[in-house]
């Protein structure tokens, strides 16, 4: 008898077929259970890494307390910033919500950063004040307390009772949902309440409370409604063609500087306008039409920017910086009075490079930090600031007296030194009332770029 | 035997199946900006140059990933089809045309710290990846704004320090957890982006951003808004 075996390749086939797939699924589920475990190992360490760092800062923190001597504490504090750079990266690296990192990461930025700025107050030979004491020895007594309840979390994480993975999904889900998480995985409410207790830091750095708290400086003139804010549009608008032209009714814009928006049609683009409520000033202007080929040069772009911002009385206000890109020329300017130039006071303006259309407008540096100011005469000659900086400039190019802003927007009167080391441009600001070294730039030429320094 | 065995159907099926998740297990091409190619040119770029213009029907050679004779031949045929510069160089047109972002040539600007920020052009690719991903379908003056946020950020004490570090913050951003900031930003996005870095802050010192008409958690509310610019809010 003849038995039909035409099925057992089928079948043969079939088996190898269904035990290839099942191979391969279970690849792949090694392969992502191995990507978890990964994942799982680079938050876990993040998270070790963090309390560690905060450890040393406090302990840290304590020692610079007790130090006597200014040279030792300078070691001391840059090591305290050091550590708590690292604590606020590794912190802002674990699957948490925003809201649940952002007071300890501000602690964190902030007790580093004021740690900093009194390692360059003891570099400058003075030493701590008392109040300066007090607020090391309060950042301490939370750095403890922020510590204490790590460590807590720390016992869970080692224990395994923490599953990172997991967490990036909850997160996830909370930050989607309406609901608060009812169980979160890791508590660091109770840091956060505990930290809305820090006092304001203010001191000579760039996280200092001041920074936010500034209020605008350079607004002149009587509050404006919001009608003749919008009548006063059209001035604003650089080559704005009769055919086509009409203003949006405005909204309010709720930032540092009161201001209304308009939106603005024209033949020549859509323009977004700023308009500050005190004064009626330009705060910023934006329009993003095509731009074609360059016809004018960048003198002629220079020169039209000037001209425009001296017409809406921006004046005195010298280039100090432009690059083209794309046909767009990005052009920075900065105040100047009685051959100062003021940093501070900062207007980037746009153009076009096919017809010379002012595109783009941002006066907020300048409305936030333009005052009256009185500048007394520089204590350090030119010639020595010269000589100052010819120690390690091979080639002098210009010498000039510039106001600068700290990175705390402290403002800095200097001797403002360019020259060259070999190929290598550099710019030497050096403070004209004592003759130190404020501040060191390194200037990078390239094709779209050019300074006007 | 006339009857087909419907083992060759479950066989059939289950091949199918087996081929298809391989095929979507392939990982897909970064689409990165890409360099400027000619001849003698080699690597995954020119990869991709030689795959894109085979889908097309231009190309029948080896992807091979040199730029030989005849991947020349394909883009000058390429060229002459799409009315572009017939010169066998993919540049930023071809790239274009081709539907890439083209790296471009030079370097931007190191600028003076006097003024504020500063344009390595890596910052300015970063910004326009997250502004196509957060916000292609936004008005410029939003993608403007999404990149200002970021840079606000930087300077928070409450955030990261660094470009990098905010736009990779776990979960800080949606589309760089989903994987939509790995696309090529458009012009339009790089403008934006670059207008930014340049001082352009919309937000007048936003730190957050979200679409009211999305599931958000509720304690985004109340933060201080500044202004609304398209589908998204704007908080400080």
């Amino acid at each position: 008898m003849k038995i039909n075996r035409s099925w057992i390749i089928p079948l043969v086939l079939a088996l190898v077929l269904v035990g290839i797939t099942a191979y391969w699924g279970y690849d792949q589920y090694r392969e992502k259970e191995q990507l978890q475990i990964y994942m799982g190992n680079t938050f876990q360490q993040s998270f070790l890494e963090l309390v560690e760092r905060i450890e040393e800062m406090e302990v840290l923190m304590g020692k610079s307390l007790v130090s006597t001597s200014p040279r030792k504490n300078i070691v001391l504090l840059t090591d305290i910033w050091s550590h708590a750079n690292t604590a606020q990266a590794e912190l802002n690296k674990l699957p948490l919500a925003a809201q649940t990192v952002y007071d300890v990461s501000k602690f964190l930025s902030q007790s580093g950063d004021f740690a900093h700025s009194l390692a360059r107050q003891n570099a400058d030979g003075k030493v701590l004040t008392a109040e300066e004491r007090q607020t090391l020895s309060e950042l301490r007594q939370h750095a403890i307390r922020i510590s204490e309840l790590l460590q807590e979390v720390e016992n869970e994480v080692l224990a395994g009772r923490v599953d990172w993975v997991n967490m990036v999904k909850s997160t996830r889900r909370a930050l989607r949902e309406e609901q608060a998480r009812d169980k979160p995985d890791i508590n660091l409410d109770d840091l956060s309440d505990d930290l809305t207790k820090v006092p304001t830091l203010i001191y000579d750095g760039p996280f200092s409370d001041h920074i936010n708290e500034r209020q605008p400086q350079g607004l002149k003139g009587e509050e404006v409604s919001r009608e003749t804010a919008r009548e006063r549009v059209r001035d604003f608008i650089d080559g704005a063609d009769g055919n086509k032209f009409s203003v949006s009714e405005g909204t309010t814009v709720n930032g540092r500087i009161g201001a209304y928006n308009f939106q603005v049609e024209t033949g020549n683009g859509v323009y977004s306008v700023d308009i500050s409520k005190k004064g009626g000033s330009l705060v910023s202007l934006l329009n993003n039409r095509e731009v074609y080929s360059a016809k004018i040069s960048m003198e002629d772009a220079v020169k039209k920017a000037q001209e425009y911002l001296a017409d809406i009385d921006y004046t005195d206000m010298e280039p100090t910086f432009s690059e083209v890109k794309d046909n767009i020329a990005y052009i920075s300017f900065a105040y100047q009075q009685d051959d100062i130039i003021f940093y501070p006071d900062i207007i980037n303006v746009q153009i076009a490079m096919d017809n010379g259309q002012v595109l783009a407008v941002e006066a907020q540096n300048y409305l936030m930090s333009h005052k009256e100011r009185e500048i007394n005469e520089a204590e350090l000659s030119e010639e020595e600031a010269r000589e100052l900086a010819s120690s390690t400039l091979e080639e002098i190019e210009s010498v000039r007296l510039a106001v600068i802003p700290t990175s705390s927007l402290r403002e800095v009167f200097t001797y403002e030194v360019r020259g060259k080391v070999g190929e290598e441009i550099y710019i030497i600001y050096i403070n004209a009332e004592t003759g130190n070294e404020e501040e060191i730039l390194k200037v990078i030429l390239s094709e779209t770029g050019t300074f006007a320094l | 035997m006339k009857r087909r065995s419907p083992y060759y159907i479950v066989a059939g099926i289950a091949l199918l199946l087996i081929v298809l998740a391989l095929a979507l297990n392939e990982p897909e091409a970064k689409t990165v900006a890409q360099p400027t190619l000619y001849w003698g040119s080699r690597g995954s770029s020119v990869t991709l140059l030689q795959r894109k213009l085979a889908a097309w029907g231009y190309y029948d050679g080896r992807i091979d990933g040199i730029y030989g004779s005849d991947t020349y031949r394909a883009v000058l045929d390429f060229q002459r089809k799409n009315r572009l510069r017939v010169d066998g160089i993919v540049g930023r047109e071809t790239w274009a045309a081709l539907g890439y972002q083209w790296a471009g040539g030079g370097r931007n600007v190191v600028r003076a710290a006097t003024t504020s920020g500063s344009t390595r052009s890596n910052d300015v690719e970063m910004l326009a990846r997250l502004v196509h991903a957060e916000a292609r379908a936004e008005p410029y003056e939003g993608q403007v704004a999404v990149a200002a946020v970021v840079l606000n950020r930087v300077k928070s004490p409450s955030f990261p320090n660094s470009i990098s570090g905010v736009i990779y913050q776990p979960l800080a951003f949606e589309s760089v957890a989903n994987g939509q900031f790995n696309l090529p930003p458009t012009e339009e996005n790089y403008r934006a982006a670059r207008s930014a870095i340049n001082g352009w802050d919309p937000t007048h010192g936003a730190l957050y951003f979200w679409n009211p008409s999305k599931p958000v958690s509720r304690w985004i509310w109340s933060r201080r808004i500044v202004r609304r610019i398209g589908e998204h809010v704007f908080g400080i």
